[in-house]
């Protein structure tokens, strides 16, 4: 296990070198939100948020409790829709469309721009394999071809695969915290997101686990983008290519994570990230 | 030696505070403790004692013709043979509170998603308070008002047309269908359908509202719309309590009396018909009771009593069952 640990490091070579983030071309962006602000009755949640997000990039986000990270998160996929006091301001694009505009359906977004949350989330009642396909069904696939075929790639991306081959059809809830945790995210990813959010996804689970998820958002990238709420800055560091940190709904920084961590330029974001407060 | 921030302090806790005397610290106790298992018992006491009354009053008729007999016997003779056999108030009442419940589930279902999940604040806090305003209406009051308004406007509007209609064209329906006077089975298991609604939508939210937000997120995440959200993760984790809601309403509807009484025609003998009258066993106790003279007959009507009270025993623990086998996690509603 140890040695898989490594292709976390941000290697210098050519490939896998993040631009710096403000020399963007237009083309690579595949989700920005400009000046996004949301509230809650009369208090900010986040206030003017401007992040480009890179396509096949991971962005970690940071921040003490409290400083606005879910609320962020949960805007670029509009679950703030469900909230009755929640109200989003500025724009969120998705491929230079902003899904807050009033001819867009918020379900599509969703599928288009999946989630994970911090507790595991199978549905109790189904099946590992409906689980995982519960997101295909939605768009009327019934095939069971396709479905066993696109089960059994989420989860080898999810890397649960081969704990489960054997019991698809047990129940979901008959797994442990951690693979529920990879069912989740492989439910997520059956749909074929474009974007993948991740709300603290290893905050429940054991540093076994943790690494898993690790390795898997390390594969992921390869194909699609990861934002990822951690509150574990190692974690940061180790999965993300670009980082923002958020302080009390504002955000304070935002850069490549190997600049932002040894190099950062706000005196809030040194304080941070050395363990001054939060 | 006292620990090193009490030191200082002029008063210690233990200066001031006043040890309780011995009588509050262990007399106080002891007569709590049993205040409550006495009061926790009497419970228990008076469930076995109700039993024990039914079952001694009933026994002369039980005695005579036994427990099974009797609940299977189908003719009921208080005047001629002082025969009694429960079994055509047994189906009576399996009859009109299944159908009562078939009915009304859905609907109330319905009402309970609405509710719980569509409806904005004020309208949800409007369906509640008028759902229990219904819950609250007097059984006899809901029997004047069908026998004054629904029975007739069933009987004109449907009974009879269907009536009619079957005379020529399915002859045959006609004793199912039974005398479509607006008095009968049908009426009843109307009656009840509507009187237990407000149960059945009740116990139906309480589940709906007890499901955990993480679960409708992770549903809504994946790009549901609304309903598929309802059918993906709401309605399977609160089954249970919907179902046993469910089936407590149909304990409700099993022992319903006034309402039934009043509306059902009440006819003694088998076969029933759809439209035609009928009766239940509460039906039967609370129009007989006065007048049983007869010491076997009025045994009987107590040994219907006994015969109820397990059916609503066999009801409870059916939903007790079922909430505890299909509940996950926090959804249970008992």
């Amino acid at each position: 296990m140890e040695t898989k640990v490594k292709p976390f490091r941000i290697k210098a070579s050519e490939n896998n070198i993040p631009k710096p983030i403000n020399d963007l071309s237009k083309m690579d962006i595949r989700l920005e939100t400009k000046n996004l602000t949301v509230k809650y009755g009369s208090v900010y949640g986040v206030r003017d948020v401007s992040i480009p997000f890179r396509n096949k990039t991971v962005t970690a986000l940071i921040g003490p409790s409290g400083c606005g990270k879910t609320t962020y998160l949960r805007a670029l996929n509009r679950m703030h829709d469900l909230t009755r006091e929640a109200k989003v301001e500025g724009a969120v694009l998705l491929e230079n469309k902003n899904i807050y505009d009033a001819d867009i359906n918020p379900v599509i977004i969703r599928r288009k721009v999946g989630m994970v949350f911090q507790k595991p989330t199978p549905f109790p009642t189904m099946s590992i394999y409906d689980n995982v396909v519960a997101g295909l069904k939605l768009v009327g696939i019934r095939n069971k071809g396709i479905l066993d075929e696109v089960c059994e790639k989420a989860l080898n991306q999810a890397a649960l695969f081969d704990e489960v081959k054997d019991r698809l059809k047990s129940p979901a809830v008959s797994l442990s915290g951690g693979q529920q945790q990879r069912l989740s995210i492989a439910r997520a990813l059956a749909v074929e997101p474009e974007v993948l959010l991740m709300d603290e996804p290893t905050s429940s689970l054991d540093p076994q686990a943790t690494l898993r998820i690790e390795e898997l958002i390390h594969t992921l990238k390869k194909d699609i983008t990861i934002i990822i709420i951690t509150h574990n800055m190692q974690q940061a560091a180790r999965v993300s290519d670009n980082t923002a940190f958020f302080y009390v709904g504002d955000l304070i920084e935002v850069g490549e994570t190997k600049s932002l961590f040894t190099n950062p330029k706000k005196k809030q974001t040194e304080d941070y990230i050395t363990g001054r407060f939060g | 030696m006292k620990p090193e921030h009490q030191k200082d302090s002029k008063t210690s806790v233990n200066e001031v505070q006043k040890l309780p005397n011995i009588i509050y610290l262990w007399l106080g106790d002891k007569i709590f403790s049993v205040v409550v298992v006495l009061l926790g018992i009497s419970i228990i006491l008076l469930a076995l004692g109700m039993a024990w009354v039914l079952l001694d009053e009933g026994g002369l008729a039980l005695r005579e013709f036994g427990f099974f007999s009797f609940v299977i016997g189908t003719t009921w003779d208080p005047a001629v043979q002082l025969a009694f056999g429960a079994w055509p108030f047994f189906f009576g009442t399996i009859a009109t509170s299944t159908f009562a419940l078939l009915i009304a589930f859905f609907p109330a279902l319905a009402v309970a998603i609405f509710s719980a999940e569509y409806a904005p604040r004020w309208l949800a806090g409007m369906i509640d308070n008028l759902i229990q305003l219904i819950a609250a209406i007097p059984s006899v009051v809901i029997g004047i008002w069908g026998i004054f308004v629904l029975a007739p406007w069933l009987r004109d509007s449907i009974y009879m047309p269907v009536y009619v209609w079957a005379e020529t064209n399915a002859a045959g329906l006609l004793p199912i269908l039974g005398n479509p006077i607006g008095y009968g089975m049908a009426t009843a298991t109307i009656v009840l359908a509507l009187m237990i609604v407000p149960y059945t939508t009740a116990l139906a939210k309480d589940a709906i509202k007890s499901v955990p937000k993480e679960q409708r997120e992770a549903s809504w995440a994946l790009g549901s719309t609304r309903w598929e959200v309802m059918r993906m993760a709401v309605l399977p984790y609160a089954r249970g309590g919907i179902m046993a809601g469910a089936i407590l309403s149909l304990g409700r509807a099993i022992g319903e009396t006034m309402a039934v009484a009043m509306l059902i025609g009440n006819k003694n003998t088998l076969p029933f018909s759809i439209f035609g009258a009928g009766a239940t066993m509460p039906s039967v106790i609370v129009n007989e009771f006065r007048e049983a003279v007869e010491s076997l007959h009025l045994s009987s009507l107590m040994a219907i009593g006994f015969v109820l009270f397990l059916i609503a025993l066999v009801v409870n623990l059916t939903a007790a069952y079922i909430n505890r086998k299909l509940s996950i996690g926090g959804g249970q509603i008992l």
